[in-house]
This record gives C-alpha cells, sequence and structure tokens, in this order.
C-alpha cells in the first residue's frame, strides 16, 4: 500500500502549449499527426538555397499574439515560445495574474538561439559599420534570453534557465524541470523549448554537413523516418511547453491530469562531434537509467516515440537499439515524419505527443514510411493510427555533440 | 515637410509598434520605451536622418517634443 506515496512524488502535466509545424494547441495538433501528412512544403523564405523546404508553425503573426509593441523586441524563437507558455497555462487552468510567482521555474531547452537576428546584424555590421548594429542584438539572440522573456510575461519568479542540448534540448528540460519538483524547489515548472533558426547560414552549414533530405522535388515526401529511402532530415521550427506539477498539488487544486512523468535518464556519447556512436551505447545507457528512474521493466514499455530524425545514421542506430532493450513489443513511432525535425524543440513537443499517446491510447503513424529498411527490427507503426493501451511510455531524444535524454511517461 | 515630431512619431509606430495617437509630451518612460528601446529609437532616427543622438543625450526622461528640439538644434549645428 506504499504506492499513493510513491505517487504523491511523481510528476504530473497538467497543460499543453503546442504551436507546430503540425498547428497550434492539441487537437489541431494531434489530428495531424494521426493524420500522417507530412507538414514540410516550398519555403518561399528560403529562396535561392541548395535546400528551399521547411517545416514552418502555419498562421502564426506575433503582432497579434503579443502585440505590436513587444515584437520588434524579439526574435521568432522567443514569440513562439511566449504563446506556446501562455497557451499552455490556460490548457492546466493557471492564472499568472494570481500567482505570487516566487516558486514558479521555467526551464526552457533552445539550441540556436536568434541566429535569423544575428545574421541580419552581422550584415549591417558590413555593410553600414558597428553605428548600424541594433542595440537590441544581444537580447534578441541569447538563447538564454526566452526563459528570462517567459519570466517577465508570467511574473515566474522561480528557478530560470535554458538547457542546451542540441536536438535534446527539451527532453532535457522536461528532465530537470521534473527533478526541481521533486526536491521541492518549486511547485510549478514550465518546462519545455522553442527553435526558430531557419535563416541562410544555419540552413546552408546543417546542409553543409549532409544532415539535411534534398527531396526538393518532393517536400512532403522527404521526411521518412525509418524507410529505406530516407536521406535526411527536413528543418523546422516549433516551442512546446508542459505544465509539471507534483501529483498531490495537481490532485489537490483539482487540476487534469494527462499523465506523468515518471523517468529520465541522460548520457553522453563521448564518441563524435555529430555522428552517433554505431555500438548505441550511450543511447542504451539513457535508455536503461530512464526505466530504472521510473522504476519499470523494458517489457512494461507499450509506445516509443523515438527520435527518428530520417537521417540514414540516426535511424539505424536509435531501432538496433530499440530493438536491444524492448524487443518488438513496443509500437514505435516518428512524429518527425508529420513535423519534420525542430531541433531544439523536437525533444519537448515530443514529450507531449508521447503524453498525448498514454492519454488518448492512440499511437500515430510514421509518415512517409512505405518500406522499412532490412536493418530496422522494430515494430514501427505506419499507414494510419494504431489504438492501444498505452500505460508507459518512453521519448527518446539525441542531439548534436553526442547528447541523449530520455523521459518516460504514464498514465495518469 | 515633415517636422522631427511627425518623424519621430512614425519611426515609433512603424517600427516599434507604438499607437499613432501617441501624446509628444508623455515621457518615454510613461510610453514604456525603457533605455534599450531608446538606443533603438536613436539609431532609427540615424538611420533616417543621418542625425547622431549620443548614448547620454537621451533618457525615459525625455519626449518625443523634447527629442525633436534636440535634433533640431544638431540641425542646427551642422547648418552653422
Amino acid at each position: 500500500m506504499h504506492e499513493p506515496t510513491a505517487r504523491a512524488f511523481d510528476v504530473a502535466v497538467t497543460g499543453l502549449g503546442l504551436l507546430t509545424p503540425a498547428g497550434r494547441g492539441v487537437e489541431e495538433n494531434w489530428s495531424r499527426l494521426l493524420s500522417g501528412a507530412s507538414t514540410a512544403t516550398r519555403d518561399p523564405g528560403l529562396d535561392g538555397m541548395a535546400i528551399d523546404f521547411s517545416c514552418r508553425v502555419p498562421g502564426f503573426d506575433p503582432a497579434v499574439e503579443l502585440g505590436p509593441e513587444n515584437v520588434w523586441r524579439t526574435d521568432r524563437f522567443v514569440q513562439l515560445a511566449l504563446v506556446a507558455v501562455r497557451d499552455g497555462l490556460q490548457d492546466a487552468g493557471l492564472d499568472p495574474a494570481s500567482w505570487e510567482g516566487a516558486r514558479v521555474g521555467v526551464v526552457l531547452g533552445n539550441s540556436l538561439g536568434g541566429s535569423t537576428t544575428f545574421e541580419a546584424q552581422h550584415e549591417k555590421l558590413l555593410t553600414g559599420g558597428p553605428r548600424r548594429v541594433s542595440p537590441l542584438l544581444i537580447p534578441m539572440s541569447m538563447l538564454n534570453m526566452v526563459s528570462g522573456f517567459v519570466a517577465i510575461d508570467i511574473h515566474a519568479g522561480g528557478p530560470n534557465l535554458v538547457t542546451a542540448s542540441a536536438c535534446a534540448s527539451g527532453a532535457s528540460a522536461v528532465g530537470l524541470a521534473r527533478s526541481m519538483l521533486r526536491s521541492g524547489e518549486c511547485d510549478v515548472v514550465i518546462a519545455g523549448a522553442c527553435e526558430s533558426a531557419l535563416s541562410g547560414a544555419v540552413l546552408a552549414g546543417l546542409n553543409r554537413m549532409g544532415a539535411l533530405s534534398g527531396r526538393r522535388n518532393d517536400p512532403a515526401a522527404a521526411s521518412r523516418p525509418f524507410d529505406a529511402d530516407r536521406d535526411g532530415f527536413v528543418p523546422g521550427e516549433a516551442a512546446g511547453v508542459l505544465i509539471l506539477e507534483r501529483m498531490a498539488d495537481a490532485r489537490a487544486r483539482g487540476a487534469r491530469i494527462r499523465a506523468r512523468i515518471t523517468g529520465f535518464g541522460s548520457s553522453s556519447d563521448a564518441h563524435h562531434v555529430t555522428a552517433p556512436d554505431p555500438s548505441g551505447q550511450g543511447v542504451e545507457r539513457a535508455v536503461r537509467v530512464a526505466l530504472a528512474d521510473a522504476d519499470v521493466r523494458a517489457d512494461e514499455v507499450d509506445h516509443v516515440n523515438a527520435h527518428g530524425t530520417s537521417t540514414p545514421l540516426n535511424d539505424a542506430t536509435e531501432a538496433t537499439v530499440i530493438h536491444r532493450v524492448f524487443g518488438d513489443r513496443p509500437a514505435v513511432t516518428s512524429t518527425k515524419g508529420v513535423t519534420g525535425h525542430t531541433l531544439g524543440a523536437a525533444g519537448a513537443i515530443e514529450a507531449a505527443f508521447t503524453v498525448l499517446a498514454v492519454e488518448r491510447g492512440e499511437v500515430p503513424p510514421t509518415a512517409n514510411l512505405s518500406r522499412l529498411d532490412d536493418g530496422v527490427h522494430i515494430d514501427v507503426v505506419q499507414g494510419g493510427p494504431r489504438r492501444r493501451r498505452v500505460e508507459v511510455a518512453t521519448s527518446n531524444s539525441f542531439g548534436f555533440g553526442g547528447h541523449n535524454a530520455v523521459l518516460v511517461v504514464a498514465a495518469a | 515637410m515633415d517636422t522631427y515630431t511627425d518623424v519621430i512619431i512614425r519611426l515609433m509606430t512603424e517600427r516599434f509598434g507604438i499607437p499613432a495617437d501617441v501624446q509628444p509630451d508623455a515621457t518615454f518612460a510613461e510610453l514604456a520605451f525603457d533605455s534599450l528601446a531608446l538606443l533603438a529609437l536613436a539609431l532609427a532616427v540615424e538611420e533616417e536622418l543621418g542625425l547622431i543622438i549620443e548614448q547620454d543625450e537621451l533618457t525615459t526622461d525625455h519626449t518625443v517634443t523634447t527629442t525633436a528640439e534636440l535634433l533640431a538644434s544638431k540641425a542646427e549645428g551642422l547648418v552653422a
């Protein structure tokens, strides 16, 4: 009869804020994911670039959302986060106007900051000299500014920081936020991540290192995780936020608990700056630490939201590790088939998608997966969504630099 | 021809999202224009008019009107 006490220290997800290429909010995102239709499309902002397609957040007007007086002070990566946080708090039934805020923490992941702003200002430096550089260059482009802006917006006076572990940043943020609740440091933590870095130099750099899909003639088919014909990822932008509270607090205020975050594991490949360790040992370590932290066995895991970037290297290594740890039991999906790879935001939006799979008992298909790679021996959901009871799920996120971060999500 | 007051208000409206009916005698502090925003405004003025406002010449106690006066005195200095 010790379970209720243990669960009191668990961390509840009481709200989700989602601004992704698949849409805004839980319902738009979930129905797009279930449809299995990719969001990748020709991007007029990338005219003249070798890779001219991407996955952008559709229909986002920062002036309407935040007021014109706030737009010029902020880069888009911050704008997306501000709105996702507001949406998440509303979903959780929390009103910042009603709190004092000293025990509200903010932990957001990001990897490339305001690279679009930085590049535009660099152009001004080159063409007009140092006097033409905006005094807002630094506050608009440093990545930590996102949690700073959010704190100001919602009066969150608790611990405040940005995690930077590349494409694992969002998962790192959720894992750290969970620790801050379990230690008693905070009562509410706004956890998540954002990225909007679809700028010329960033995309040229990603392309030059061979990370991007070259499928210019058919962008909608370009992001195809675990498929035999995959050739790289499609870059995207997004913000995703999970409102986290201790289970006991969430219950006491009568909050709707979407799911629990019950485990977190992280590791480093300590192998190579960008290529995954083909042995998968680092990834496996993170998975096993997360399972141990959650006190669940591998054969209890029903669903894996894979990192599944659609690059040849990632998907092969990840599938090998998933098979080694779980066999073919869990229903595996990569939602990047639909959303593209939103880089630093990916771990957060995929944690949110995993919460929804647990809450709704449904696993979205992997978009564009028509012929499973011969080397992949796991159960990747394809064709359409699969209804199945999901008591326990994991979400994988890996980043350049060898960062691995794995979350365990369990039913409320 | 646009007065300096017109130019400043236009820049504040177009680039900084301040409503067009801004009161020229309200202080920048009252308009929620902080020191960083003032530096950005000074840069916009410089790009538009070629008149340089130094960092210590503009504070949040200034108004659109006093800033226009400052610009007028600078322009006069250039002519003289």
